[in-house]
């Protein structure tokens, strides 16, 4: 893109803070202390425009489209907001009402035409959290946009697109990065249109199982084939990752030690319980060390979609970083215990939101629908080719590997407050 | 009163879609469908007298399976002469009688033409295996030994062991892609194929409108190759079409060729090749989508169907006079639909299951409906079974296929109203169990009754002709969380009134229907029937039109949170009754529906015109 970029003077400072301030307010940042417009960009002169502003909060940064209307023009949000408007604004256009562009019918498609290139007539909102705003434009693409961007690249957004050229294809392909002074603030990825979440695919076989009773594998909505075929993309994930970042050496020991602080963290409970402490006693043992690569990190069903293409992973997010936004090196086990973990805790979920009456005797068939799709899950994971060059060839290791990272999964997923 | 009717202008003048891009065919086994003579087996004045019956369901054009003179080894598909209708059915007069009818009343008939074998019983054959060196000496394929083309696949792989069978008298082996009795001509003979036009343009001179193709694809062999879809095949194929072309302007060819969409769209050419052809990897894949209650099934092998050409056109169906074949799906996906929907293996047939729509669901009428929603308004044009339109049962103890070749349940009455001939002397047994038997189900009851399934079928057929985008309309898929439905716009620019085909009742819909009186409520006076023959008038207006449709998968009651922004101003119409829904916002679009619901909307601007 070659818009013009906004010297930052006193003025237009002065002009720019307060709809920053706003645009925190309407994202839950209240009590802002050091607030500085680090940059702003013209994405589209006039009225109604597009300012692209950039500023530092408290040590993090923000990221915000403005979308610039005439006074007096009709604001017309999209869905979920009730009032885009985030303070007036005057340029060399002008005066004008500033609104968050992502949030408004009119200027949203602008946006996305702006960043994408492509003409755009109707944009939705598809997500919105801390993470990213997720616009879907005409049934085509899908613009995610960051509102905390990271100082160099995204690490999703560095994952996404490592994967895509090292011939992973279990995914929405990148089509446009949204990339500033070494900043990620957006990517643009094809939209699957007819794509269902993985979670929901998942639910309606076991909907279909506690409707019908008797044994998932004569089940009309027999998940285990999906299963199989997760693990095969699970398994393609790790050896695309290996092509892409590169394989590291890293100690069983010291694995067992980050799941045992993550538990203790997120679980005390559990970390007091004696199966779990004796789970890892075992792995702590273990002398050997073995293959580490970039992974997802938080690899659950409701991060995958199932596709006309097959699985897919829809969402990329954690981006195989740590909390320090460094990409995360460890044991390919490690997602494949967060999917082990997963298929468990769905059965369950959907087990609660059946009659309590009822629940007895459909647990039978719960177990039986976790073993055989979790079963099937592995049998697809370890079957792929090339995977067995990245997983410990002890079979008790991974087990206890296996058993250990999801336990880790399990008290993140009860410290988020996501289960119990 | 009323606005006097402004002439088009010549800019508005457009070429009308032709008619087979619109039309529901309907697929009738003459030997099972109405026995006039009272002989036992079904013959063509049955037919005949059941035309008012097909002109009151409401379809375009009749499949006709073979009628020529057969041993009825393989239902008819071993024929023994091309130019003749089997005795049993009738005369070549009888056959004229019937098609000057339809023709009147605007439905068009399509011959099965089975052009790749004969009969073993055929005078070509007996001539040809007499000698070796006889007139027809290579009107089939001959061969010393049975190792040729060993990488052809054998079809009836569970009945014949090879595609070679010996010949005593020849002292050769002949080449037979199904069975051992329909020997393969042999298409590199030009004689072969001369006769084979021959037989072509003879029916299109007694009326016929076009021909089903059956085993398309084998036409030719060739070293070294499977001996399918091969170039030879396709260039024979584009020679029968510029013969038609060229003297039967109008008429159709609809290939029976089981293979993947993109292998099958080879037989629609440039549009120089076949008319239609018969989407045989779709079917199977509605029946496992309604049983993993998931979509997936179906907007897969939709994203791996291609573009075909211009004045070309899909056949879909959900079931027809053989078994649901599994030819194009996985292993696995084979064995699910076995375990789902063959769970006795006496249902099973060849590589498919041997079973009609009905039983195959279980009994299940709501799914019976989405079913046929869903094939009513997927791109194409649909075929319908004979029988299948009153969810009729099946027999899994008959041979072959003849499980789902059981008479046409007409009434209650003896031989379930398809014959007067004593029961033994049936060519098979009507269905007689306390579910599926002529008591239960047969035609005049349903008929009787306005809110059976024979009724809800015709009033979708009247739906669809109101809504011709079905037939031809670009289709996208509507994004929706949920798995379990299947949402779709269909759009595009339809002409006011297809032409070509009868719309009886306007668009007001059918009229009541009468539990008196005439047997058959004819067409009224309003109708709009034009010859079915000769040059098409071309050119009508156009208006737009957009519909939406979904589709839930699941036997439980299921929200559809829909994407339709693209649509935002534009208000749902719901087609059948004609209720406006919510307008059309950015945000998502969410509706209920009933287990194994569908709704289909026509969605309006706010001037009242088509959105989108």
């Amino acid at each position: 893109m070659t818009n013009a970029m906004l010297e930052i003077d006193g003025a237009r400072r002065r002009a720019l803070e307060p709809l920053v301030v706003a645009w925190l307010a309407r994202r839950g940042v209240g009590g802002v202390g050091r607030l500085e417009i680090l940059e702003a960009e013209v994405l589209r002169p006039g009225r109604p425009g597009l300012l692209d502003v950039v500023a530092s909060v408290d040590g993090r940064t923000a990221h915000l489209v403005l979308g610039l209307h005439p006074p007096g023009a009709e604001v017309r949000t999209l869905r979920g907001v009730d009032d885009g408007v985030l303070g007036g604004f005057a340029d060399e256009a002008g005066p004008a009402v500033a609104v968050d562009a992502l949030f408004d019918a009119d200027l949203a498609p602008l946006v996305v035409v702006a960043i994408v290139g492509e003409p755009v007539a109707v944009a939705s909102i598809a997500a919105d959290d801390d993470r990213a705003t997720v616009l879907d434009a005409e049934d085509r693409l899908s613009l995610s946009v960051f509102p905390w961007p990271t100082e160099g690249p995204h690490p999703a957004v560095d994952m996404l697109v490592g994967l895509d050229e090292a011939g992973f294809n279990h995914l929405a392909a990148p089509l446009a990065l949204w990339r500033r002074r070494g900043r990620d603030l957006g990517v643009a990825q094809e939209l699957l249109t007819e794509a269902a979440d993985g979670w929901a695919v998942a639910r309606t076989s076991l909907r279909d199982l506690y409707g019908a009773g008797g044994s998932p594998e004569e089940a009309g909505g027999d998940f285990a084939d999906e299963a199989r075929a997760l693990g095969t993309m699970a398994a393609r994930l790790h050896l695309a990752s290996e092509r892409a970042f590169g394989r590291r050496s890293a100690s069983v020991a010291d694995w067992a030690s980050e799941v045992e602080a993550r538990v203790k963290d997120q679980a005390p409970a559990l970390a007091r319980s004696e199966p779990f402490r004796q789970s890892l006693a075992s792995l702590r043992e273990r002398t050997e060390r073995a293959a580490a690569v970039r992974t997802h990190g938080d690899l659950h069903l409701g991060r995958t979609a199932r596709s006309n293409q097959g699985w897919v992973v829809a969402d990329w997010l954690p981006g195989g970083a740590d909390s320090a936004g460094e990409p995360r090196y460890c044991c390919p086990l490690s997602d494949v215990g967060d999917m082990l973990w997963s298929l468990r805790h769905v059965a369950g979920v959907a087990l609660e939101e059946r009659d309590q009456a009822l629940r007895p005797g459909l647990e039978g068939a719960a177990r039986a629908w976790v073993d055989r799709n979790r079963r099937a899950f592995l049998a697809g994971y370890l079957a792929t080719p090339g995977i067995s060059e990245l997983v410990p060839t002890d079979g008790e290791l991974v087990e206890q590997l296996l058993v250990a990272f999801e336990l880790g999964e399990a008290a993140a997923k009860v410290g988020a407050g996501l289960a119990r | 009163m009323s606005t006097p009717r402004l002439p088009l202008r010549p800019q508005e003048l457009v070429p009308v879609r032709p008619w087979y891009q619109h039309a529901v065919f309907y697929e009738v086994f003459l030997r099972g469908f109405y026995d006039a003579n009272n002989d036992g087996i079904g013959d063509i004045p049955g037919l005949h007298e059941k035309l008012d019956y097909l002109e009151w369901l409401g379809v375009d054009a009749v499949w006709l399976l073979p009628f020529y003179p057969s041993p009825m080894r393989d239902g008819g598909y071993d024929i023994s002469d091309f130019f003749n209708v089997s005795p049993d059915y009738g005369t070549l007069a009888d056959l004229t009688s019937l098609l000057d009818d339809a023709h009147r009343r605007g439905i068009r008939f399509v011959a099965d033409l089975v052009m790749n074998h004969t009969s073993d019983t055929h005078p070509w054959f007996i001539e040809s295996r007499s000698s070796r060196d006889n007139p027809k000496a290579d009107w089939y394929v001959w061969n010393d030994d049975d190792q040729r083309w060993p990488e052809a696949r054998i079809v009836f792989s569970d009945v014949e062991r090879s595609n070679w069978t010996w010949d005593d008298t020849r002292q050769q082996y002949y080449w037979h892609r199904f069975y051992s009795h329909q020997p393969d001509l042999n298409y590199e003979n030009p004689e072969v194929a001369e006769a084979m036009i021959e037989a072509v343009k003879f029916w299109l001179e007694i009326g016929f409108d076009g021909f089903r193709l059956d085993a398309a694809p084998y036409l030719f062999q060739r070293d070294g190759t499977a001996g399918e879809h091969l170039p030879e095949t396709h260039e024979f194929i584009k020679r029968l079409r510029k013969e038609m072309d060229a003297s039967y302007p109008g008429r159709v060819l609809l290939a029976e060729a089981n293979g993947w969409p993109a292998d099958v769209a080879d037989y629609f050419g440039d549009g120089d090749e076949c008319h239609l052809c018969f989407h045989f990897p779709l079917m199977p894949r509605l029946f496992m989508a309604v049983r993993k209650e998931q979509r997936s099934p179906i907007t897969e092998i939709l994203s791996q169907t291609p573009e075909i050409p211009p004045g070309c056109q899909w056949a879909i169906f959900l079931r027809n006079h053989d078994e649901l074949t599994l030819e194009q799906v996985s292993e696995e996906e084979r064995d699910y639909l076995f375990s789902e929907y063959a769970k006795d293996d006496r249902m099973k047939r060849h590589m498919g299951i041997g079973r009609r729509l009905a039983p195959l669901l279980d009994g299940d009428r709501r799914l019976a409906e989405l079913l046929y929603a869903l094939v009513l308004s997927l791109p194409g044009s649909p075929v319908i079974y004979y029988g299948d339109e009153l969810l009729m049962g099946d027999n899994i103890y008959l041979g072959d296929r003849d499980s789902v070749r059981t008479p046409m349940q007409w009434s209650p009455d003896r031989n379930g109203g398809f014959s007067k001939a004593d029961f033994a002397q049936l060519y098979l047994p009507p269905v007689m169990d306390a579910v599926y038997g002529a008591d239960a189900v047969n035609v005049e009851a349903q008929y009787r009754n306005p809110g059976s399934f024979l009724h809800w079928l015709r009033r979708m057929l009247v739906q669809r002709r109101a809504m011709p985008v079905l037939g031809v309309g670009a289709m996208e898929m509507v994004a929706c969380p949920n798995p379990s439905v299947l949402a779709y716009v269909r759009s595009g620019e339809v002409a006011d009134a297809p032409v070509g085909i009868t719309n009886p009742w306007g668009p007001g819909g059918p009229p009541p229907v009468p539990l008196r009186g005439s047997p058959w409520e004819q067409a009224p006076a309003t109708s709009t029937v034009v010859p079915v023959h000769g040059p098409e008038p071309g050119t009508t207006g156009l208006r737009s039109q957009v519909v939406l449709c979904v589709h839930n998968l699941s036997r439980f009651a299921q929200p559809a949170e829909l994407s339709l922004a693209r649509w935002a101003g534009s208000t749902p119409v719901e087609v059948l009754g004609r209720v406006r829904f919510p307008t059309i916002t950015d945000a998502p679009y969410t509706i209920s529906l009933g287990p194994y619901g569908y709704l289909w909307f026509e969605l309006v601007g706010p001037d009242g015109e088509p959105g989108g």
